[in-house]
C-alpha cells in the first residue's frame, strides 16, 4: 500500500491560472496512481481590491496595473483558451472582480469541516464560469449552503472573522517561502512547483516523491522530443 | 498575470525546511498579483 503525499497549494480564487492549475494537477494526480492529501492555502493577489470594486477584471487591469486595455484583453483571450482546453468555460464578461479575504475564510471554515475541496471548486466556478460574487459575506454563505454548510453558522464565522488569523498565517508563510504567484504547490513539505504546469510534471513529482518515501527507485517514463 | 517563468524557491527560513526545486520546470502560467499580472 503507497503512502499518502502531503500537497500543499497557494491559490487564490480569482487566479485564472490556479483553476487551470487545479485541474492539471488533478490530471497528474490520477496519471501517477499515487495518494495525496490536498490542503489548500490563501494567497491573496490584491488585498487592495474593495469588496464592492466597481468595475471588471479589464477596468481592475487597466485602471489599477496600468496595463493598456489591448494588452489586458489579449492576455484574457489567452488565458480563457488555455482554460477552455482543460474543460473550463470562463466568462469574463460576468466576472466579478473583488476582494477575496473571505473567500479565505470561507475555505479555512471549510477545511475545518472537512470540505476544503468541494469549497474550493466551488468558489473558482461561482468567480470563473457562473459570474458570482465571492467578496460579499451574503454571497460566499449562500455558494456553502449550496454545498450543505448551514448558511446561519457561514455568515456568523465570516461576520466574526473567525479565520482571519489563519488566512494571514498562511499569507505570511507563503512569504516566509518565497512564494510570489501562485498557483504554486508544495509537495510532502519539501518540494516546490510553480505555476500551472502540465499533467506529466506533477506526475513524475509525485512518482519521484512516492519511491523516496517507499525507498524505491521511480520509473521513469521515456519522452520522446519531437 | 503572466507566463512564470520563475524557478522554483530554494530559500530557507530558520523555521521552515527548504522547498527545493524537483524537477526542471518548464513556463507555466502564474498570478502575481502586480504589474503585468495583476488578476
Amino acid at each position: 500500500m503507497s503512502e499518502t503525499i502531503k500537497v500543499d497549494i497557494w491559490s487564490d480564487v480569482q487566479c485564472p491560472w490556479c483553476y487551470i492549475g487545479k485541474r492539471k494537477f488533478e490530471a497528474g494526480v490520477a496519471a501517477s496512481g499515487t495518494d495525496v492529501d490536498v490542503e489548500y492555502h490563501s494567497f491573496e493577489l490584491a488585498p487592495d481590491t474593495p469588496v464592492d470594486f466597481a468595475g471588471s477584471p479589464i477596468d481592475y487591469l487597466s485602471e489599477r496595473k496600468g496595463i493598456p486595455v489591448p494588452q489586458v484583453l489579449e492576455m484574457l483571450e489567452r488565458v480563457t483558451g488555455i482554460a477552455e482546453s482543460v474543460g473550463l468555460h470562463y466568462d469574463y464578461d460576468a466576472v466579478h472582480q473583488t476582494n477575496t479575504v473571505k473567500a479565505h475564510e470561507l475555505l479555512h471554515y471549510a477545511k475545518a469541516h472537512g470540505r476544503q475541496l468541494e469549497m474550493k471548486e466551488s468558489l473558482l466556478k461561482a468567480y470563473f464560469v457562473d459570474g458570482g460574487h465571492v467578496g460579499r459575506i451574503d454571497d460566499l454563505a449562500d455558494l456553502a449552503a449550496g454545498i450543505g454548510f448551514d448558511r446561519a453558522d457561514v455568515v456568523r464565522s465570516l461576520t466574526e472573522n473567525e479565520y482571519l488569523a489563519a488566512v494571514k498565517a498562511d499569507v505570511a508563510q507563503a512569504n516566509e517561502y518565497g512564494i510570489q504567484g501562485v498557483p504554486f504547490f508544495v509537495i510532502d513539505g519539501k518540494y516546490g512547483i510553480s505555476g500551472a504546469q502540465d499533467p506529466d510534471t506533477f506526475a513524475q513529482a509525485l512518482r519521484q516523491v512516492q519511491s523516496e518515501k517507499s525507498g524505491t527507485t521511480p520509473t521513469v517514463v521515456e519522452e520522446t522530443s519531437a | 498575470m503572466s507566463e512564470n517563468t520563475t524557478s522554483t524557491v530554494a530559500e530557507t527560513t530558520e523555521a521552515l525546511r527548504p522547498i527545493i526545486q524537483l524537477l526542471e520546470q518548464p513556463e507555466a502560467g502564474g498570478c502575481c498579483g502586480g504589474g503585468s499580472c495583476g488578476i
